[in-house]
């Protein structure tokens, strides 16, 4: 880990925290994180492709996708959707995040692979 | 001074979980997502200034969907039921350290 590398990754993580933490306050916590899982999935499926697996873009992967998603806001979502038994709430979140980040990240790779 | 806070807990999250991914692996990224899962719960119940910093920043940054989606991405390569079996447990072991942790939160 080089200073350099360190640096970018943190510059990155506050951009990618800051994003999420605005996008929440502009259209709501929920919709807010879900919105922001399912473009980092995007932007590192992106990332991923023009690496071919070396995973090597330390600020644009582990910083700014990193921090832009959540997975403690999605679990606590969950939690108490579940302590609340809101079933249907649960169920639509999971195949949201599931599908919602799934697509993102092929549609990402494909894209950055057709160009 | 709320936003010099911000930033200190998004770049110490997101060092912390670069640093362990480095190191661990997958494992890292899983250990790091339970944490931060209990830890958001726990501090669920709280509001304001300590939520922004300790929860969205620091915690929101120490924990990634991302990285787990890559992970699956390059499960998926190797064995499908695999990737199926990370993202299931992934999930669900989540989901139980975040109850955990709303039920001893403040």
């Amino acid at each position: 880990m080089t200073t350099r590398s360190a640096s970018a990754v943190m510059v990155a993580a506050v951009v990618g925290a800051g994003s999420r933490w605005l996008l929440g306050i502009s259209v709501g916590q929920e919709c807010g994180l879900l919105v922001a899982n399912i473009a980092g999935c995007a932007l590192i499926g992106w990332a991923s492709h023009s690496q071919e697996h070396k995973w090597d873009q330390a600020w644009l992967t582990a910083g700014l996708c990193g921090s832009f998603t959540s997975f403690s806001g999605l679990a606590v979502q969950l939690a108490t959707g579940l302590e609340a038994q809101r079933w249907s709430y649960v169920s639509l979140w999971v195949a949201a995040s599931l599908l919602g980040c799934g697509v993102g990240f092929d549609l990402g790779r494909s894209f950055r692979g057709s160009r | 001074m709320t936003i010099l806070l911000f930033v200190l807990a998004a770049s110490f999250g997101a060092i912390t979980r670069w640093k362990m991914t480095n190191r661990w692996g997958r494992v890292g990224t899983w250990a790091l997502n339970m944490a931060g899962a209990f830890g958001l719960g726990f501090l669920a119940g709280l509001g304001g200034t300590l939520l922004t910093v300790v929860g969205t920043a620091g915690i929101g940054a120490l924990t990634t969907v991302s990285g787990v989606a890559r992970e699956v991405s390059t499960l998926a390569s190797v064995s499908q039921l695999r990737a199926a079996t990370y993202l299931f447990m992934t999930l669900l072991t989540g989901v139980c350290a975040a109850w955990i942790g709303v039920h001893w939160g403040m």
